[in-house]
């Protein structure tokens, strides 16, 4: 009896801190109440009464911390005043993470890069197969290290850290979703939908938007959320890549990321934070670049052979896609957080100027997954009215950017707090206006006026390929270091004024 | 809140609501009572019952009171947590109680109709 309240009392320790802190007292009393009878009408009765509760627990916690989610959901509503916490300043009201939290927000990295490498390197050693029990028992390890983290989110008052785990969440509810409609509706076929090139766009917004969402709050959470994405959108150059060398390049990669979230979090400095962030997407693209070009097929026909002149070639787009999606949020919150200290036009002027860059970030992304998969056929010269559609709009996004852009300035010149100044103005808007065309770059080295997006461009303006060439290659590059720059400047000068 | 809208209640609320409906009671008298209630076919936790009971006192349904412990023995003049109903929470019962009764003469006409 001993036994199980002792089990009982480990148990209520899984509830959120304040429902402990109110019911668990008597939970335990009735617990205790219910036991004392049970043992009156048996010796096994007690431990029926252990099951019982056993049984009711997944219920009882879903419950309560639906409720307190959904009661603590209300605050997060509250608009914040401009300049405050979401800036994360070093006087922030955040205090800085412990070495224990920094380590649980590079956790899931250094899991990812044991989960992926080291089976991977085990098949290389001819050490069992790439799904031996050895893989799958790290898989169920790392599955079970996402539930835990999502309980001790909830447990611990939705710390920092957590940020670093979100996508291993999402990823982990679409998987179950995902399984669970293959096996109760095959007829649905979700895995084909969920391959399509609409659902993947449309993935690829909510993540955007969500990013957005999570960095008005507080912006180091908004870095910390783009890191697995960062990391993940290089995984593309290493389908081809022998098992030893992938296996070494997941573990370093991984291991790096994790040591960059547990300096972000250490830091406490959303500047610092970014420019980090940035080295990060760098330091570890440059292996899988390596990796793609020399073993995994990424070489281009109308390249000679691999050499690094390729590698930086097909490293650069792709480094300013990914480092465009810890970059871009911090824009954005910045174009928020100058148009809402301007009044109700400033207001009104970045959120057209966001709408715009949402449907060029939206037109750019369904292009580039539908010209990688079936329904690519749409982008080809049979359709002219699809392929002028779809450039209107692209341009028309960047119109209404540039649009809102032009009325938040005005907003802002209006009212009585000043701002960094004509050049930082100038930054912002092209760092911004680049976002969607960073994600055109993607395409390259299909070559990017081969592309749809920019099909029209030699028509009006010529470039020698050799041009284009290198307005690929180093553009990106150039992009990162100057929005990082842009952006830590207007952070610094929105948190000043 | 808004009591119209709370109805319909889900089975283990009501049950909560109506064994609190007779008096003051805590937690694990209203546990037994709502097994009594239910003829044995709802049996809540420790869990449910207290996930139930905080999600009724943020509704200001039921509200918490300290009770002398009353067991006959010299307890010392602890104090015990107990759950009474609040004028909302008696008022949504007796919305739901009406709900359910129109529903039973809808039910009942229906049959009669079908067996005429």
């Amino acid at each position: 009896m001993k036994f199980a309240f002792i089990i009982y009392r480990l148990l209520l320790r899984l509830y959120p801190p304040a429902f402990q802190a109110r019911f668990s007292g008597e939970m335990e009393e009735v617990f205790a109440a219910a036991l004392e009878e049970a043992r009156l009408r048996g010796r096994l009765n007690p431990t029926a009464t252990l099951l019982k509760e056993l049984a009711d627990l997944p219920a009882g916690l879903a419950h309560t911390y639906a409720f307190s989610m959904n009661s603590a959901l209300q605050p997060q509503m509250t608009p914040q005043p401009a300049g405050g916490d979401s800036l994360g300043s070093p006087g922030s009201p955040t205090p800085r993470s412990s070495w224990l939290e920094a380590f649980l927000g590079g956790l899931p990295q250094f899991l990812l890069g044991l989960v992926s490498g080291l089976p991977l390197l085990l098949a290389a050693a001819g050490i069992g197969g790439e799904n031996s029990a050895f893989g799958v028992a790290l898989g169920i390890l790392a599955a079970l290290a996402v539930m835990g983290s999502i309980i001790a989110y909830f447990h611990l008052g939705r710390p920092r850290w957590a940020a670093a785990w979100y996508l291993y969440w999402f990823v982990l509810v679409m998987s179950l979703i995902i399984g669970f409609f293959n096996r109760a509706f095959p007829q649905l076929e979700l895995d084909t939908v969920a391959n399509g090139p609409i659902f993947l766009a449309l993935c690829c917004l909510t993540l955007a938007f969500v990013l957005y969402h999570i960095t008005i709050r507080d912006r180091l959470r908004g870095l910390l959320a783009a890191v697995p994405v960062v990391v993940g959108l290089w995984i593309i150059n290493l389908e081809f890549v022998p098992d030893g060398p992938e296996g070494i390049n997941w573990l370093v990669t991984s291991l790096l990321a994790g040591l960059i979230c547990m300096a972000v979090l250490r830091l406490n400095r959303p500047d610092h934070g970014l420019i980090l962030v940035a080295c990060m997407a760098a330091l570890v693209g440059l292996p899988y670049s390596y990796l793609g070009i020399y073993m995994g097929g990424t070489l281009h026909f109308s390249e000679p052979g691999p050499n690094l002149r390729a590698v930086l070639s097909s490293f650069a787009p792709q480094f300013g896609v990914t480092a465009a999606l810890a970059i871009g949020p911090q824009l954005a919150v910045t174009l928020r957080e100058t148009g809402r200290r301007s009044g109700a036009g400033g207001k009104l002027a970045y959120r057209a100027a966001l709408l715009g860059l949402l449907l060029s970030m939206a037109v750019a992304v369904l292009v580039l997954i539908s010209s990688t998969s079936d329904q690519g056929r749409y982008l080809d010269a049979r359709y002219p009215f699809y392929r002028a559609a779809i450039q209107i709009t692209f341009l028309l996004g960047l119109l209404l950017f540039a649009l809102g852009y032009f009325l938040l300035l005005s907003a802002v010149h209006r009212s009585p707090r000043p701002l960094p100044g004509a050049w930082a103005e100038v930054l912002l808007f092209v760092s911004a206006l680049c976002v969607p065309f960073m994600l055109s770059f993607y395409l390259y080295p299909i070559g990017l006026t081969q592309t749809l997006l920019f099909a029209w461009v030699p028509e009006v303006i010529y470039f020698p390929e050799s041009t284009w060439d290198l307005i690929c290659r180093y553009l990106p590059i150039l992009w990162v270091v100057v929005s990082v720059s842009t952006a830590n400047l207007w952070m610094k000068k929105l948190r000043s004024t | 809140m808004n009591i119209q809208r709370s109805a319909p209640l889900q089975e283990p609320t009501f049950f909560i609501l109506l064994s609190l409906a007779s008096g003051i009671k805590h937690g694990y008298a209203i546990m037994k009572d709502v097994a009594a209630l239910s003829e044995g076919k709802v049996r809540m936790g420790t869990g449910t019952l207290y996930g139930a009971l905080s999600r009724l006192l943020e509704q200001a349904l039921i509200e918490r009171i300290d009770l002398p412990e009353d067991n006959g023995n010299d307890s010392g003049g602890r104090l015990r947590k107990a759950y009474r109903l609040t004028s909302a929470g008696r008022s949504l019962l007796q919305v739901e109680t009406d709900r359910m009764r129109s529903l039973v003469t809808t039910a009942s006409l229906r049959l009669e109709e079908g067996n005429i």
